[in-house]
């Protein structure tokens, strides 16, 4: 099998397996929060506890799927993806820190630690594009 | 660094697609280093010099 051939099916393994752990994750997270919030499970408590994370089940398969797909990127690939993590990383983490500075004061409403790892997801996205379009393009 | 891949791919009558594949990398990769946006490391300079049946210094120059 070729180095291409072999990449390919990495690609069609990850786009199916990370598909359908986003889509159990969807699953997961509206069923978690309609047993929880319309009081179908009241007690105990660490069974409440266990319904409230279980859609980070789902979340850990699509982190395994990346870090088998991330085995067949390529010297560059690994760059890239390299340099837009720690982009992302740099940029919300100083910007928690920042705002963790201000928030509760007048205007600078609580936000909740749930929207750190979209952030960071979100920020990813842009420095990718910004990576590859600016250094390597 | 500078490099003649491009020149050499093409008297050689390959693609970019073809090279990547000779080369187990992706056509992007390809792209960067003809451009000359991207050097690549040691063992896939090593690997270039074999696909192309000669040896790094004369495919890659400083500059």
């Amino acid at each position: 099998m070729t180095g291409l051939t072999f990449k390919k099916q990495a690609i069609k393994r990850y786009t199916f397996n990370f598909t359908l752990a986003v889509v159990v994750y969807v699953i997961c997270i509206l069923l978690s929060r309609w047993l929880l919030n319309y009081g179908f499970i009241a007690e105990p408590h660490w069974l409440r506890t266990l319904l409230a994370v279980m859609p980070m089940l789902p979340i850990f398969w699509g982190v395994h799927e990346v870090l088998i797909f991330s085995r067949t990127l390529d010297e560059l690939e690994w760059r890239k993806m390299s340099e837009a993590l720690m982009i992302s990383f740099l940029v919300v983490g100083l910007g928690c820190a920042t705002y963790g500075m201000v928030e509760g004061e007048p205007g600078f409403p609580r936000i909740g630690l749930i929207w750190v790892f979209p952030a960071l997801l979100g920020v990813y996205g842009i420095a990718l594009c910004y990576v590859v379009k600016r250094r390597y393009s | 660094m500078n490099n003649n891949i491009k020149d050499r791919r093409k008297t050689a009558g390959w693609s970019q697609s073809e090279l990547a594949e000779r080369l187990e990398v992706s056509r992007q990769t390809i792209i960067a280093i003809e451009k000359g946006k991207y050097d690549p490391s040691l063992p896939l300079a090593f690997k270039i010099a074999r696909v192309f049946g000669t040896n790094i210094e004369a495919i890659f120059s400083e500059g």
